[in-house]
């Protein structure tokens, strides 16, 4: 059995390319962990029963010749950049042949047809997907607790959730079920988890990655991103999953660089912004000595602290929730169960809440005060963040304004569910990339630090986020729990 | 009767005949293919599937509201139009809600001569999707989502119609248009056209006021008319000769109603062709909310102005008052031609021929309308080259009697009408003779030899 | 329309659910008329902003006239089988729904 917990990308690779190890046993090894871990914490909802069958295309990998620059290998590796990996989606993306439910009774047998384009592009890349990753139904939620199929457990410690919505793919990989998991983010659901499960969580800019195939939220705020153990793993997926897609039209053609290949840059003066609006927000005294802390690193690499303004930002939760329902109260009006799925009486009850915000607030005599105002004041927020990347490079905020919760903790109130967003959900409006990183450990418990960068800006992304964890180094007083 | 007048105001859809469908890449040729055979994500409504204009769709839209004279933004967009129903697969459609691509335009229709023309206004023009076909089948209903996603364009005037008879000659002529434009097969029975007529009826009575429309200006109907508080949307007209009927049955329902003293019902009705009668289509009662927002996942549209003024053809309407005002062709016969898409080809090439003759030529005078009448008459065939055609003429022509008295009254009557052409004439334009000639033909309704009536009128001109 | 306080009345929450094609049990009404209530009062908030100046923004991406040429792309259309087999009822290759009443 492989250690996969301890694992990243770029070290299974090597071992890989060295016959160390064989793709079947990864996958095994995955699997195996999936069995005996997940009726504990409830992560994974289907799993791929042709995962082994597929490992074994890979069993006689070529290995890497000693001579060579790993650059110049000729190898299967080349054309593959993930050949072999192990990766589990979350049951938002449309898997052809393989059940997907996006947590949701409604569509508890419904099995595509048809692939999602970001799933054709793992699958290209070599990746072995090994099942799908529970989360809040629908991606409605902070928690994982609005799942119709039970919470998802966090691993570092089992009465608190693993945040949400892609609370599964979160739990999986911390737990070491794969070496890395897809979500969405649509107001924080990437990068929420990941700062709960110590892991690195990416919200690419909105139209860097495909959304076709991926059951949609918030049509215009879904962001098709992943979770690793490291920003190198991080960028390397990018490096798969991003460009144009001539299904999906809001994608750009701008070219998408081998991310993980330039990771390695100075941090002298670099200039970091941090949000005025965001250090008055209420927020854990705990969690605030590791944003404190994450700055005193960076300062020490060079970087250059600026206060910015994003004076829109105190409205951006009420921004968030009239468009997003809006736009869910749409979305959802596919499912009928007439050509799949079941019926709407299936809906949980975030569900409902959230479609009947949104068919009350486009409804005839409410769309100007509500919709078309939540979009004007959306134009502020993106304003708001353009002005402030013409006078830094990147921000850095906390991702959540406290530790980890307890199960049950929000669950009975919803506006307080919501509020958890407080630090991510602005990111969404304006169509930012950002990337949540482990930053440190508060009572046994993750806690994560967020950084953002302007429109199609990955790149400095992943270097200020590299040059971080670099010079963080190990982060203490963690253990997986599961 | 004369105490009420229908005011009728028409939603026509047209279906355009693109390969591929307004938002996916499944073939839009639905018409008796295997049901559910052409579908895909996208149009089948799954989760996750994504839409993507057609452009080529865009492009044809915006032709046809050009043509029918309507001012094209800058700016357009789509947007989701919401309702529940089976064969709406996403439970939206694409449509266009409040940026449209056609808007305050006009569509004039001839009627038995050319003087007689009216206008009718155009409201918008603008483009959307077809949802799937539903077929009843007793208690339960079944769904084909072939045609879902086909591009519609949808096409709605103003209540400027009173009489049947003029929705019909309109819907005519707006076929004949939008086939001029290769865009459309514009059938009616194959449902590549659709008519959903509004119809309500204004009762006589009280203050003067007055409806617009119908003669194109402002125009008192008459003894001042009561604008109707209501209307009737009337659906499932499938042909033709089922639309006066319709419009009929339920103009006169209307009005008994209106006699008793009350209002009909604002409602959607359906024609039944079986009993020629309309129905109440009970669930469509209530006021729809359709919640219109832009659709976020297509960007906006911008049009530079080479796209909002593309190259049209010859219009129909156009042809058709040129070949009767400049080239003396028997309205009749002129309206046939440019009402057959195969004869005013071949028409046109006949004119090419005649024109390009030098005018002394000695083939006897063959002159426009002598060809289109000969052509509509069938004495002449497109089956020919266009050469033997002229010949064929040429030779007709010239076995006609001349009544000479009646010829040089009719030779100075021209003369006296049309001072322009003859200076023109006189200042060395000799092709303008072609068109006197015309005209004198046509004074003496055709009964004189062309080669006669030019020789004639050439040493008249001298004078 | 008034920012401070919006109090949806059961009746308005039905009109809402039948809107929205959801149905809701006797018990749920009131819960959610109060949870949807404080909701709409909350993101009324947006009222004390003025963006009288302001453009709505629905697209963050600034992408304008993205279409596709009119062609048929083989590779995305579903066969028969496909389509269907998601369905619940299905009968002669069509989706078997409960009968709608008017014909159209």
């Amino acid at each position: 059995m492989i250690n996969t917990r301890d694992l990243t990308i770029k070290g299974t690779l090597e071992l890989l390319k060295k016959k160390e190890i064989s793709v079947e046993e990864l996958v095994s090894s995955c699997l195996n962990i999936i069995e005996s871990k997940n009726p504990e914490i409830n992560a994974v909802l289907t799993v791929n029963e042709n995962a082994l069958d597929e490992a074994q295309q890979f069993s006689n990998l070529t290995p890497l010749r000693p001579r060579l620059r790993e650059g110049a290998a000729i190898s299967q590796f080349n054309n593959k950049p993930l050949l072999g990996i192990p990766i589990i989606l979350k049951d938002a993306y449309s898997t052809k042949g393989l059940r997907t439910t996006a947590a949701s009774k409604v569509l508890e047998n419904y099995i595509p047809p048809f692939d999602a384009t970001v799933v054709k592009k793992l699958k290209e890349a070599g990746a072995i997907i090994l099942g799908k990753a529970n989360m809040d139904a629908w991606a409605h939620g902070s928690s994982g607790e609005n799942s119709d199929f039970g919470p998802t457990k966090n691993p570092y410690d089992l009465s608190r959730t693993p945040g949400g919505s892609s609370s599964g793919s979160a739990a999986a990989l911390a737990a070491g079920m794969s070496l890395a998991s897809t979500g969405t983010d649509t107001g924080g659901s990437i990068r929420l988890p990941a700062s709960f499960t110590n892991l690195v969580g990416l919200k690419p800019t909105y139209g860097r990655v495909s959304r076709y195939g991926i059951i949609a939220m918030g049509s215009s705020f879904d962001s098709i991103g992943h979770f690793t153990k490291d920003v190198y793993d991080n960028a390397l997926i990018l490096s798969v999953t991003a460009g144009h897609d001539s299904l999906d039209g809001t994608t750009s053609k701008l070219d998408v660089p081998k991310y993980h290949l330039k990771l390695e840059t100075s941090m002298r003066g670099k200039k970091i912004g941090i949000v005025k609006e965001f250090t008055h927000s209420g927020i854990d005294s705990k969690v605030d000595e590791v944003t404190q802390k994450t700055i005193k690193t960076m300062e020490r690499l060079g970087g250059e602290f600026i206060e910015v303004s994003l004076p829109h930002v105190e409205y951006a939760i009420e921004t968030y929730y009239i468009l997003v329902p809006a736009e869910v109260s749409s979305n959802l009006g596919r499912m009928t169960g007439t050509r799949f799925g079941k019926g709407r009486e299936l809906f949980g009850d975030e569900a409902k809440r959230r479609i009947m915000i949104g068919t009350y607030t486009l409804s005839s005599g409410y769309y100007d005060a509500y919709y078309n105002k939540a979009l004007k004041v959306r134009t502020r927020i993106k304003q708001d963040f353009d002005q402030a990347f013409e006078k830094v490079d990147a921000l850095l905020c906390p991702v959540s304004p406290t530790l980890p919760f307890k199960l049950g903790e929000k669950a009975n109130d919803p506006l307080a569910m919501y509020l958890s967003d407080i630090f991510v959900a602005p990111m969404n409006l304006a169509g930012v990339p950002a990337l949540s990183v482990p930053a440190g450990s508060v009572e046994g418990l993750p806690v994560g630090i967020q950084f953002v960068t302007k429109q199609f800006d990955e790149q400095l992304l992943y270097q200020v986020a590299y040059a971080y964890e670099q010079a963080r180094g190990p982060i203490e007083n963690l253990k997986i729990n599961t | 009767m004369n105490n009420y007048i229908p005011v009728i105001g028409l939603e026509i859809h047209v279906e355009l005949s693109t390969k591929s469908k307004m938002f996916c890449g499944c073939p839009a040729d639905w018409f008796g293919k295997a049901p559910n055979s052409q579908t895909c994500p996208v149009c089948l409504g799954l989760p996750g599937a994504l839409p993507v204009a057609n452009k080529q769709a865009i492009k044809w839209t915006i032709k046809i509201a050009q043509a029918l004279e309507c001012t094209v933004p800058n700016i357009s967009k789509f947007d989701r139009k919401h309702y529940f129903y089976p064969d709406l697969s996403k439970s939206f459609q694409l449509s266009q809600y409040d940026e449209p691509i056609g808007q305050h335009g006009s569509f004039s229709v001839h009627f038995d001569s050319i003087e007689n023309k009216k206008k009718f206004r155009i409201r918008r023009v603008h483009l959307e999707e077809d949802a799937g076909k539903l077929i009843h089948d007793g208690k339960v209903s079944l769904v084909d989502y072939n045609r879902s996603g086909v591009p519609l364009v949808e096409i709605v005037t103003e209540p400027d119609f009173h009489d049947s008879s003029d929705v019909k000659r309109f819907l005519e002529e707006l076929q004949t248009l939008i086939r001029s434009l290769g865009v459309s097969d514009v059938n009616m029975e194959e449902g590549s056209m659709r008519l959903e007529p509004n119809i309500s009826v204004a009762r006589r009575g009280g203050e003067d006021r007055e409806i617009g429309g119908g003669g194109g200006e402002e125009e008192k109907l008459g003894g001042g008319v009561e604008l109707p508080n209501y209307k009737v949307e009337v659906k499932n007209i499938n042909s033709f000769k089922f639309v006066k009927n319709a419009i009929d049955y339920e103009v006169t329902r209307h009005i008994e109603i209106l006699e008793k003293g009350e209002t009909p019902v604002q409602e959607t009705r359906g024609y039944v062709e079986a009993t020629g009668k309309t129905i109440s289509q009970r669930s469509k009662e209530e006021a729809h909310d359709y919640r219109y927002f832009p659709e976020p996942d297509i960007p906006q549209l911008e049009f530079s102005e080479e796209e909002k003024n593309p190259p049209l053809p010859e219009l129909p309407t156009a042809q058709l008052e040129k070949y009767v005002n400049e080239h003396s062709i028997k309205f009749e016969d002129a309206f046939i031609i440019t009402h057959d898409p195969l004869l005013i080809n071949y028409f046109e090439q006949l004119l090419v021929i005649l024109i390009r003759q030098p005018a002394e030529k000695d083939l006897g005078v063959v002159t426009p309308a002598k060809l289109a009448s000969m052509l509509v008459n069938k004495r002449i065939s497109s089956q020919d080259s266009p050469e033997v055609s002229i010949q064929k003429a040429s030779t007709a022509t010239q076995q006609v009697k001349t009544d000479e008295v009646a010829l040089s009254q009719s030779i100075t009557k021209v003369v006296q009408e049309n001072e322009k052409a003859v200076s023109d004439y006189k200042s060395g334009k000799e092709t303008v003779i072609m068109f006197l000639v015309g005209k004198v033909m046509k004074e003496m309704n055709g009964q004189a030899d062309p080669s006669l009536v030019k020789e004639r009128l050439t040493t008249a001109l001298k004078k | 329309m008034s920012s401070t306080s919006t109090n949806l009345s059961n009746a308005d929450v039905l009109k809402i659910a039948k809107l929205a094609h959801i149905t809701l049990k006797d018990e749920e009404i009131n819960t959610l008329a109060t949870e949807l209530s404080s909701i709409i009062s909350y993101i009324g908030k947006l009222d004390e902003l003025d963006t009288s100046s302001v453009a709505p923004m629905n697209q963050v991406t600034g992408l304008r006239n993205v279409t596709r040429g009119d062609e048929i792309t083989p590779e995305t259309v579903l066969t028969q089988e496909e389509a269907l087999s998601n369905a619940p009822q299905k009968k002669n290759n069509l989706f078997e729904v409960d009968a709608v009443f008017d014909n159209d």
